[in-house]
């Protein structure tokens, strides 16, 4: 075999792995199980409704009641239809991935996209998310863009280069398994032949609730478990709160590189044409590096986090966990959250 | 690292394309020897060290039964070989086996037994490349191969990675010539090799490791299932155990194929073995023909008296359950193999050769393989209650729970039959070699990348690397 020849082989060997692969890449369903799906799918239909999307986590999800935040804002005069892109334990690459997605959407043209900004980790926060690094969920957001994204940051954080390259390794292998559609197979035949997965919501569910679904509307073990992490655990909730209003008097510096990301999610959220505003629920998050950069006037903030400032949201009887709010105080901090919004708005 | 794994790819595309930058002999067996340490120690670099223990010594010994011309002295180097390997394989897979098995017998007899075990790890591979070192000091003791001069030579027949593992076992008289002389690009067939590697990843990575939970539901309360499901797990457990390991193989002879090495048929279409004793002509091939060189006519094999000749069937078969694992349940897999064995020995001796076949044409091979399907049951290691409930279930149809397993799967069943029967009669092989070089190279890589879209998502480890 001369040199000639192998190139050729090999070349149409490439060809055709890349045939078989970027259509799997193309055919594979986002993944099951995640509410964001289905809302994707909304906003592919219907995408030209809305006037804002708010994205970000299951605080995003659970908390921002569209219904009650398009009311308030009409009667301030700014009237704006918002549509909620939150999905549970989205973390900021994925969100940012899926906000990416949605902002490619042919009917998808929001004047405002309301985010939760995030802590940029590349690190997975559990050891069952370590263990899930190769799921259908961590793998989707895997893509050429958002690995290199993510392979940036890891490279620019502060850690040992020996959790560098263990973290690199992860996401690469995560990225592998986009690229080639791993093990998607009878996903993507299921496509196909109409054969539907189980959604933690229903069509309706998202066209009705414009992406909203309160907490209390879950059925389950799980759901009960987590009730019960704020009925059992009074005291350590009170004391978590407290501890989270003090730092928060004294936000630490923003790291560079939650910076750097958060001006290149900026960038291209404003190439969108859109115009970004970061918001932080009133959770247990204590999002400082958004506070100082709020503070700094580096990104637009509105953030509800402040235990002094908004005890109303904190107290145990407005929340449905240790993390969200219920659905009756949903509704009052959607209010309040539009009254912010619209004041930010017309500054 | 599995052969299924994106880090494999990349460690081989690294391994494969350096070895053919590379211009002499030495610098590429240098390089082959670096790779295959760093491949084995990525599973656990400290049993490395057991890997060279066992290259020294059988160099050595090797050596020296080379040098030595006194029977006695000769004697004594081939001694020192096998006390080394076996006691490595003694320590380190079946020490705990036989301390439990003492105290068990000792309790049994109500006397007192203090069982100290040791918390050990088993060395992935050690039973293969234990059988390997072990041919090349017996062979040289036998006269049949003279004593390599390269330890680098030997160390990389020990070491190289497409078969350290898990198999092929390949001997020395097989392996070591290949490495005298200088491998040739021109002269490797990619085009075989990448096929074989595909067929190879596509039985385990896409049939073995997706079947491999439903079997592994039915195992873990076969109770709870009924008498159809304990046919099906059986069924399927078989087709598991088979495209796992001739998967595996599959791609360690097509690996070694495109680095330029051959390595020996470890899988002969085993579905269509007619009887137990054909089965294992066709069925892990190098252990099979390894035992019968190296146990059954070195104790005498079918010379001598019919008694004589049936303890030397079963001790090579009982050593074959054992060589499997430290277990009982592997013990009396290999010893149900033997009786099985002798029935058709008997069976041919008053019947004639081959009337099994005669009387049962293709229905010998259905019964083949129902009863590997159902010995396998013995040979998973499932506890003694689950065991005994699956057996019945299988073999007498009796079984409680009213539990369905998913029959799903079964269809791979018959299309692994036809896939076999196609490939066994050749009938597509001449319009394969026919097409063009650049087509079949299309066809390849989108078959790779199928394959890596309908392989199972966990990585499920190869079944043999606990052996």
């Amino acid at each position: 075999m001369n040199v000639l020849t192998a190139a050729v082989s090999t070349l149409c060997g490439a060809l055709g792995f890349a045939v078989v692969a970027g259509f799997g890449l193309w055919a594979t369903p986002w993944p099951e199980d995640f509410a964001v799906t289905l809302k994707m799918e909304h906003l592919a239909e219907h995408g030209d409704r809305y006037d804002a999307l708010i994205v970000g986590s299951s605080n995003i999800y659970r908390s921002y009641d569209p219904a009650v935040i398009d009311a308030e804002l009409a009667e301030r005069g700014v009237p704006l239809r918002t549509f909620n892109l939150g999905g549970a334990s989205m973390f900021s690459f994925e969100t940012d991935y899926v906000l990416r997605r949605a902002l490619a959407l042919e009917k998808v043209r929001p004047e405002y996209v309301l985010i939760e900004p995030g802590d940029w980790d590349a690190e997975p926060k559990t050891p069952e998310s370590l263990s899930n690094m190769l799921s259908n969920r961590s793998v989707f957001w895997h893509d050429p863009r958002q690995t290199w994204n993510v392979l940036r940051s890891i490279a620019k954080g502060d850690t040992s280069p020996w959790h560098k390259q263990y973290l690199a390794r992860h996401h690469l292998h995560a990225f592998c398994y986009k690229v080639t559609s791993y093990g998607q197979g009878r996903r993507i035949w299921g496509s196909f032949t109409d054969a539907s997965e189980d959604q933690p919501v229903t069509p309706e569910h998202v066209a009705s609730g414009r992406g909203y679904q309160a907490l209390e509307e879950m059925t389950g073990p799980v759901m009960q478990a987590r009730r019960r992490l704020l009925t059992n655990d009074l005291p350590g909730y009170k004391r978590k709160i407290l501890e989270m209003a003090e730092a928060n008097a004294a936000p630490l510096p923003a790291d560079a590189n939650c910076r750097r990301e958060l001006e290149r999610q900026m960038a291209f959220i404003r190439s969108a044409g859109a115009e970004p505003v970061y918001v932080v629920p009133p959770a247990g998050i204590q999002a400082h590096h958004a506070l100082r950069l709020g503070e700094e006037g580096a990104i637009p903030l509105i953030a509800f986090n402040d235990p002094n400032l908004y005890p109303t949201f904190y107290a145990p009887q407005a929340r449905f966990d240790p993390n969200h709010l219920n659905r009756a105080a949903t509704a009052l901090f959607s209010k309040d959250f539009a009254a912010e919004l619209a004041r930010f708005l017309t500054r | 690292m599995l052969f299924t794994e994106f880090r494999f790819f990349a460690f081989f595309a690294l391994t494969f394309l350096v070895h053919w930058m590379l211009r002499g002999n030495g610098p590429r067996k240098r390089w082959l020897l670096v790779c295959s340490y760093a491949f084995y120690s990525a599973w656990d670099w400290r049993f490395l060290s057991l890997i060279l223990i066992s290259t020294v010594v059988d160099f050595t010994a090797g050596m020296m039964l080379g040098r030595e011309r006194a029977p006695g002295g000769r004697r004594t180097w081939l001694t020192a070989s096998l006390i080394t390997n076996l006691g490595l394989l003694g320590i380190f897979k079946y020490f705990n086996f036989f301390i439990e098995s003492g105290a068990g017998l000792f309790d049994l007899l109500g006397l007192d037994f203090p069982a100290r075990t040791m918390s050990i790890v088993l060395p992935v591979g050690i039973s293969f490349y234990t059988f390997q070192t072990l041919s090349y000091t017996i062979d040289i003791y036998r006269g049949n191969l003279k004593p390599i001069r390269s330890f680098l030579d030997f160390a990389l027949f020990v070491g190289f990675f497409p078969q350290l593992v898990a198999g092929p076992i390949v001997r020395a008289v097989e392996f070591l010539p290949q490495l005298e002389t200088k491998r040739v690009l021109a002269s490797v067939n990619f085009r075989a090799c990448f096929t074989l590697f595909v067929i190879g990843f596509v039985k385990k990575a896409c049939i073995s490791d997706n079947l491999a939970p439903i079997v592994d539901r039915y195992f873990a309360d076969p109770a709870a299932f009924d008498v159809g499901s304990a046919w099906v797990a059986g069924f399927y457990y078989f087709v598991q155990f088979y495209c796992d390991f001739s998967g595996y193989s599959d791609m360690a002879i097509a690996s070694a194929g495109m680095l330029g090495y051959k390595l020996p048929l470890n899988f002969n279409f085993p579905f269509f073995a007619r009887n137990i004793g054909e089965f294992w002509h066709r069925w892990h091939i190098t252990l099979s023909f390894w035992l019968r060189d190296y146990l059954y006519i070195p104790t005498g094999g079918n010379k001598g008296s019919k008694l004589f000749h049936y303890r030397n069937l079963m001790i090579s078969f009982v050593l074959c359950g054992l060589w499997h694992g430290a277990g009982w349940n592997y013990v009396l897999f290999g010893f149900i193999h033997g009786i099985a064995v002798l029935v058709r020995v008997e069976w041919n001796r008053h019947l004639g050769e081959m009337a099994l076949s005669k009387v049962f044409g293709a229905l010998g091979a259905v019964l083949t393989f129902c009863f590997i399907s159902g010995s396998l049951i013995v040979f998973r290691p499932n506890g003694v209650e689950p065991t005994l409930t699956a057996l019945r279930a299988y073999f007498l149809f009796s079984a409680e729970g009213d539990g369905v397993l998913a029959a799903s799967f079964l269809w791979v069943f018959p299309s692994l039959v036809a896939v076999h029967w196609v490939a066994y009669k050749r009938w597509l092989s001449p319009y394969w070699r026919a097409l063009p070089n650049w087509l079949a190279c299309f066809l390849l890589g989108a078959g790779f990348a199928l394959a890596l879209q309908f392989a199972a998502k966990d990585y499920q480890p190869f079944l043999y690397f606990q052996f």
